[in-house]
């Protein structure tokens, strides 16, 4: 059976990101280059796919930031059989084998790279709903969007370094 | 290895360089075939070599990733086995679904090492000949390793205690010792100046603690209110850490383990001496060595 984390971990990455919102903005992306024609699905994305990021990304920062709580060695303590160690066993022998987890496994770096890819995926959405709502909401077709393609096109890299972030996360940790 | 009429693996995969490392796995083990989809029809597929899936014949294995259950789905095989990124409980998983691999396969978390596809083909074949083999552990449903990992953890313990004990240098430690602490990242640890070494050091009770018997055997509650070993209870114990190693290595349990335990078992104390740390250490080692690692959370 697999920890939360984990499935949090493949629900956010696996299920949402990488199958369903990155191919949802490569057929946007697409359509901007008029590779495909799907009249309505220009609006369904500008209002109803994109806006998802922003609830998402709030998701992020807690399954980032959890994971050394969740995937640390240290959490055999809370299960059988070390869960019948004495407590000052738990404490130190917990914090002997977190701090030898985090020796052996590059923990800081992967939450790193994540919070920062996420970051710049942020960043490229807000300055994308700046643009949709100022420049593009005079216009509202798809000509005006051509225009700031490149703003997609930036988004998506970073989304995709956000996945690839994600997924530098060990699907297992193992116990050495 | 197990042998049968067949030994042929196909994996069924729209995902290139999933299938391929997939395949990788099984180089030099079995007669892989990596199917692949021609062009955008359903029903006509190819091995990447180019020979006709259906020339196979029954299959050993099928390796199918989850979202494409219906490639192929007249394809005959004695064992299936699925998986896919989401780990063992994709939502896809088919209700019939055999065997699933219960941790989360991609082409960047990485597929089955070939000692896993060693592993896998053994399990397929002797299932199939009619025996009954035990479930390898990277397959969902095999039993959780719990001894094991457990006394892994307290011999870190003894042993990271035994090192502080006196602040000992490496060159005044058992070969044996200093090898353990090397594989458990100790030294990485005197190198950052980690502050739980700080915290190991003034915890002076710690060298008292950690050589009591039920330090050791409570955990796995052996042990009666007088802190004497129940027979009953150990017996039942030591069987499941036989049956735990059996499963883990594919052979007996190893005397130096055996030795470890009988000796906390018989004596009160584990003093902290060279002699124990060195029995300590070997045991880390075999537990550590003997398949690289153990999958946790299992």
């Amino acid at each position: 059976m697999r920890v939360p984390w984990q499935k949090r971990r493949s629900e956010f990455n696996h299920d949402w990101l990488k199958n369903q919102y990155l191919p949802a903005l490569a057929k946007f992306l697409n359509l901007l280059d008029d590779e495909i024609d799907d009249e309505n699905y220009e609006e369904v994305f500008v209002r109803s796919i994109l806006p998802q990021w922003k609830s998402r990304f709030r998701q992020l920062k807690p399954l980032v930031d959890q994971f050394e709580d969740e995937m640390s060695w240290r959490t055999l303590f809370k299960v059988p059989p070390l869960c019948n160690c004495d407590k000052q066993t738990k404490e130190w022998l917990g914090d002997l084998v977190h701090s030898l987890w985090e020796v052996k496994y590059p923990v800081k770096e992967w939450t790193a790279n994540a919070i920062l890819a996420a970051t710049k995926a942020d960043s490229s959405y807000r300055q994308l709903r700046k643009v949709l709502e100022t420049d593009v909401r005079r216009t509202n077709s798809i000509e005006s969007l051509r225009s700031f393609s490149w703003m997609f096109e930036e988004f998506r890299r970073h989304c995709e370094e956000l996945s690839g972030a994600i997924e530098k996360f060990p699907g297992e940790v193992k116990l050495t | 290895m197990a042998t049968t009429d067949s030994n042929i693996v196909v994996i069924i995969d729209r995902d290139p360089k999933r299938k391929q490392k997939m395949g990788v796995a099984f180089d030099d083990l079995a007669d892989v075939r990596i199917v692949y989809r021609k062009s955008s029809s359903r029903f006509a597929f190819k091995t990447v070599d180019g020979r006709d899936i259906e020339s196979a014949g029954r299959a050993l294995i099928a390796l199918r990733h989850f979202r494409d259950s219906d490639d192929l789905p007249d394809l005959e095989a004695y064992m299936t086995v699925y998986y896919g990124g989401n780990g063992s409980d994709d939502p896809a998983c088919p209700p019939d679904a055999e065997e699933r691999i219960e941790r989360e396969v991609t082409s960047k978390l990485g597929t089955l090492t070939p000692a896993e596809a060693r592993r896998l083909l053994d399990y397929a074949t002797y299932k199939r000949l009619g025996d009954n083999p035990r479930r390898p552990s990277f397959l969902a449903g095999a039993p959780a390793y719990r001894i094991l990992p457990a006394l892994s953890i307290l011999c870190q313990g003894y042993l990271a205690i035994y090192a502080q004990h006196g602040q000992k240098q490496s060159c005044e430690m058992p070969e044996a010792v200093t090898y353990a602490l090397e594989l458990m990242g100790w030294d990485k640890l005197l190198l950052d100046k980690d502050p739980i070494l700080l915290s190991l050091r003034s915890g002076r009770d710690l060298s008292q603690r950690v050589i009591q018997r039920d330090w050791w055997l409570g955990v796995f509650g052996v042990l009666d209110e007088q802190l004497a070993v129940s027979t009953k209870e150990f017996e039942e114990f030591t069987d499941s850490l036989d049956e735990e190693w059996r499963r883990f290595a594919d052979q007996e349990i190893p005397d130096d383990l055996s030795r470890l335990i009988q000796k906390l078992s018989t004596s009160e104390h584990f003093e902290l001496t060279e002699q124990n740390a060195m029995l300590a250490a070997r045991a880390y080692r075999l537990i550590t060595e003997e398949r690289s690692a153990f999958s946790y959370p299992r």
